[in-house]
């Protein structure tokens, strides 16, 4: 970060201010999620996926800008609730395994626009005119889509209409299929079952911002001389992916990212199930820190073998590639049990006047421990809670963890990891 | 043979497959001779690359000959578990080059040969799979100029790619990927690879929409062969139907996996399986295309890595009644037709059943000589004789009928009348249409028994198709006639035998034909319960087209053979 030139932003923004002030907000709202224990998947502001439940979606094509941590807003088009503003990215539309799904399109812009659904068969298609790969909305125009369910899992919704411009530009969303009768299973398997508190999507998104400015501006698309400066979960760039959903700032950009557990004593919880999705247009090499997940289902298939035989794996980096969904069961089992008293770690721990925090605040709580805290250097602010752990989840193509060249920022989010049975702020405790 | 537009890939692969020893094998020998040479490839938009590729060589020939020209991919080499290949370079380049043959018992050569050179690699195919050849020398500008191609090798026997239930396939699909980077096309010797950045991506060196449709058959399993030659990873999604990745680099999966897109990484190859969904209508297509959307020629969309998987059948009619398949059809009848597979000449999957029973419509002693299906309740029909038709009345030879109604097994339903021929100047029984097309614009193809003279053109012989644009059709048809396809520019009609008696046109352009007897055109010969294919460069009065080397359909293996074919529509 230091050295790096004005000029090489598109808009000038203090540096740094913006990551301050967002971490701050997130972690105005972290103690209170951690005292609340956990988000409520569907409800917002808090964390976790929100769903847009029915079988009839009315969506309308339209334009909008987004807000990146440095400043920036970008132009982008995208697919909104009819009545309600822009949004990025599209709603998350949850139905359930076998309803006959309707999405009526509506566009509000000024080129055709369509929607294709992957992984879906049988769409059939009404209205609007025929496109090169699915039935198109015209200008002020709508097309009505509509197929049958049939299989449970995470897929996307994107535009088929010069999908290199116009999936770059925003066009896009997830679709959630849930098994039928068992909302609370990922596939239809008791062994997907997850804990319905701690539901989340992981959809990714790469931007160019100078084909945005393009379209913006009516210039040439030179989708040929793609390069991506700005990467999104959900929509947002990192810090912003840990800010709750809905939050005042992010007006048009509704879902968060932070993705929330609490530690297990045991296997016997039940898991928090994370949905991946890429739709950008390279892959993306995503990992958490500090923790594997069970990869369970492809493409909305899950991986069992056809004499019954578990073929999920426990995976630390995956790679999503362009187009393509996985589903993950996360649970943090504190397997060591460190703890001051009765189990403490056979390191000797760093002096206070040894440890830096950059920019003088931190997430760390001072102690190695979860569900401790212990004193940290004066004049460094502690946003932790509890003792509740942080890691970061995030690509491991580095240069895509970054905002327009300005780090940490991009394709990253946070874990965030309670104490078992809950979180019990020092100041009170 | 010169290259043919968006048919590369099947032409290529159907003389390969010609050239493969008769099933079951024992070990065999496999030779083709390869000249590394400069070339051009023209993309959709225009633009015209200096490429490198590998081209087919004959014995008789030197890299130097004018009719021995690179191809992009070079030509597919198609082999049995345990057959020996034996692969003859010639260098015909201004550098050393090489072919490496990964996934092959064979230590990569990483010398080469210098320019004017010639090497000779011998290995044996010891395992199935699909394999990409390519260079050994300057691999990243070599490989980014074209040098590549594909090697497939089957099991000795059965009709999977692995000898697994999850390989098994009825129609097989070659994807080469790769891309362009004009920049270093123009300059390879100076080229910083650190700045490549292509701006077209290819299937089989084509870029949609020259790219081949993939031709499948509802319920029936498509293997895809993805062999990426480029320098970027492709993720192959379909649209509308999962695929089952089966194998990766040659190593069949013990599990195979169900995915909506795949990545292949450079140089890497992965077999998928796809089946179009049983009862899907003829004629909808399956978007197959690159993940990474990669989806522009150029800037300009369409374009790039974009293909169909298009559901699809035949339908014939035979020209005399018999047996065909163990089933009695008559000549009145119109039969569907499913599973065909280019690269093997087998019945294996051929399925066949009455798409028009025509006894059930009175018709048992006529005989249909031209149909086009229309849609699942549609038919357009010619008869070979005058007739009296339900619905119409007197019909003659130069006539095209519509029938309504429900189609299969038990057929009912309604004619009407939709192309008078005598309202237009076919009226003798020389100009009975026994062969008719509707194009897409609403244009229609007509070639009639003999030679037929209609305003507008001199004549028109049996070999000719001509094309009729209406300004009315049905009981009052009216329009003008002119040439479309002139049968003696391209060496049809110097005998009777080669009066065209049936064409379809296909999506790319192609022209569908099945003449009354054998055939012998330039390049090929032809039966006459055969469809060939001639692809044209330029059509009307001066016609000039390339005749597919082998027959698109092999009548015999539909079981057609003395049975004779003088109806067709492909859709």
């Amino acid at each position: 970060m230091n050295g790096m030139k004005r000029s090489e932003r598109t808009k000038a923004g203090s540096r740094g201010r913006r990551a301050g002030v967002l971490l701050i907000a997130a972690l105005v709202l972290g103690p209170s999620l951690v005292l609340a224990g956990s988000g409520p998947a569907g409800a917002g502001p808090g964390i976790g996926m929100v769903c847009t439940g029915g079988d009839t979606f009315d969506l309308v094509a339209t334009d909008g800008y987004i807000s990146t941590p440095d400043g920036n807003a970008i132009y982008m088009w995208g697919y909104a609730p009819a009545g309600q503003p822009f949004q990025m990215p599209g709603p998350v539309l949850c139905v359930e395994q076998g309803d006959e799904v309707t999405v009526n399109l509506d566009n509000d812009l000024t080129v055709p626009v369509s929607i294709v659904f992957p992984g879906q068969v049988g769409v059939t298609s009404s209205g609007g005119v025929p496109g090169l790969i699915a039935r198109e909305a015209p200008p002020g125009g709508s097309v009505s889509y509509s197929f049958v369910a049939s299989e449970p899992g995470t897929y996307l919704y994107e535009s088929g209409t010069e999908p290199d411009k116009q999936v770059q530009m925003g066009l896009y969303g997830a679709l959630v299929v849930r098994p039928l009768g068992h909302p609370n299973w990922a596939y239809d398997d008791p062994s997907t079952e997850f804990d319905p508190a701690l539901e989340y999507l992981i959809l990714i998104h790469d931007i160019d911002p100078s084909l945005h400015v393009a379209v913006e501006q009516g210039r040439a698309y030179r989708i040929t001389d793609m390069h991506d400066r700005y990467w999104t979960i959900n929509g947002r760039s990192f810090p912003d992916t840990i800010a709750g959903n809905g939050v005042a700032h992010l007006p048009d950009q509704p879902y968060g990212a932070l993705v929330f557990v609490e530690a297990s004593d045991s296997a016997g919880d039940l898991p928090a199930l994370i949905r991946y999705a890429n739709a950008g247009m390279v892959s993306h090499p995503f990992h958490p820190h500090g923790n594997h997940l069970r990869v369970i289902a492809r493409d909305g298939r899950l991986l069992v073998g056809p004499g019954g035989e578990d073929l999920s794996v426990e995976a630390f980096t995956k790679t999503i590639g362009s187009g393509q969904t996985y589903d993950l069961l996360f649970r943090w089992i504190d397997v060591e049990g460190w703890s001051s008293t009765g189990n403490p770690l056979p390191v000797e721990l760093p002096e206070l006047q040894d440890l830096v925090f950059k920019d003088d605040f931190t997430f760390y709580s001072g102690s190695p421990y979860l569900g401790e805290k212990d004193d940290l250097p004066a004049g460094v602010t502690d946003f932790n809670a509890c003792g509740e752990f942080y890691f970061p989840w995030h690509t491991h193509a580095l240069n895509e963890f970054q905002n327009f060249n300005e780090g940490f920022g991009g394709l990253a989010t946070v874990v965030l990891v309670n104490p078992a049975g809950g979180c019990v702020p020092e100041e009170e405790g | 043979m010169r290259r043919i537009g968006g048919r590369v890939g099947v032409v290529i692969l159907l003389a390969a497959a010609w050239l493969l020893p008769a099933p079951p094998a024992s070990a065999a020998w496999f030779g083709i001779q390869l000249c590394a040479k400069a070339g051009t490839l023209r993309m959709p938009d225009g633009a015209i690359l200096d490429v490198w590729g590998f081209a087919r060589k004959p014995s008789t020939l030197a890299c130097s000959a004018s009719s021995v020209r690179p191809q992009i991919p070079g030509p597919p080499i198609q082999v049995r578990v345990g057959d020996t290949v034996r692969v003859t370079l010639f260098n015909a380049l201004t550098e050393r080059v090489s072919i490496v043959f990964p996934g092959q018992s064979l230590p990569p050569d990483t010398t080469g040969v210098a320019p004017g050179g010639s090497r000779v690699y011998r290995f044996v195919a010891s395992r199935p799979g699909s394999f990409l050849y390519g260079p050994g020398t300057n691999v990243g500008i070599q490989t980014a100029m074209g040098l590549y191609g594909g090697l497939v090798v089957r099991p000795t026997s059965g009709t999977t790619a692995y000898g697994t239930a999850a390989s098994d396939y009825s129609v097989e699909s070659l994807l080469v990927l790769s891309e362009m980077d004009p920049a270093l096309n123009a300059d390879p010797t100076g080229f910083d690879l650190t700045r490549y950045r292509p701006r077209y991506w290819l299937i089989n060196g084509k870029a949609f929409p020259e790219t081949q449709t993939i031709l499948a058959p509802p319920g029936r399993p498509v293997l895809l062969r993805y062999l990426n030659a480029g320098l970027r990873t492709h993720t192959m999604a379909l649209l509308g139907m999962h695929q089952t990745v089966v194998a990766r680099d040659g190593y069949p999966l013990d599990f195979p996996v169900d995915v909506v897109a795949e990545g292949v990484p450079p140089g890497g190859t992965v077999d998928a399986v796809g089946t179009v969904p049983d009862g899907t209508t003829r004629g909808i297509a399956f978007a197959l295309y690159a993940g990474e959307l990669e989806l522009t020629n150029s800037n300009d969309f369409p374009g790039g890595m974009l293909t169909f998987v298009r559901s699809y059948g035949q339908t014939f009619s035979p020209a005399t009644d018999g047996m065909i398949l163990g089933t009695a059809y008559g000549a009145e009848d119109v039969i569907s037709f499913n599973g065909s597979n280019f690269l093997r000449r087998t019945t294996a999957y051929v399925n066949h059943s009455l798409l028009l029973d025509g006894s059930d419509l009175g018709m048992g002693t006529l005989n249909v000589d031209g149909a086009v299906v229309v849609d699942g309740d549609t038919l357009l029909l010619s008869i070979a004789q005058d007739a009296s038709l339900p619905g119409i009345g007197a019909v003659d030879d130069s006539d095209i009928v519509r029938f309504d109604g429900t189609l299969g097994p038990s057929t009912a339903g309604t004619f009407s009348m939709y192309f008078d021929g005598s309202d237009v100047g076919l009226t003798t029984d020389a100009e009975d249409v026994d062969a008719f097309e509707v194009l897409e614009d609403g244009r229609l193809l007509v070639s009639t028994f003999d030679t037929a003279y209609v305003s507008g053109l001199a004549s028109a012989s049996d070999e000719d198709l001509m094309v009729f644009t209406p300004t009315s059709l049905g009981p009052t048809t009216a329009g003008t006639w002119a040439m479309y396809f002139d049968g003696s520019d391209v060496g049809l009609g110097e005998s009777g035998n080669e009066d065209v008696d049936a064409v379809s046109v296909a999506d790319n352009g192609d022209i569908l034909l099945s003449t009354r007897g054998n055939a012998n055109v330039p390049g090929a010969s032809f039966a006459d319960e055969d469809v060939f294919a001639c692809t044209p460069t330029s059509a009307g009065m001066t016609t000039k087209c390339f005749y597919s080397p082998q027959p698109v359909h092999d009548g015999s293996v539909f079981g057609i053979g003395v049975r004779g074919l003088d109806a067709l529509s492909m859709d």
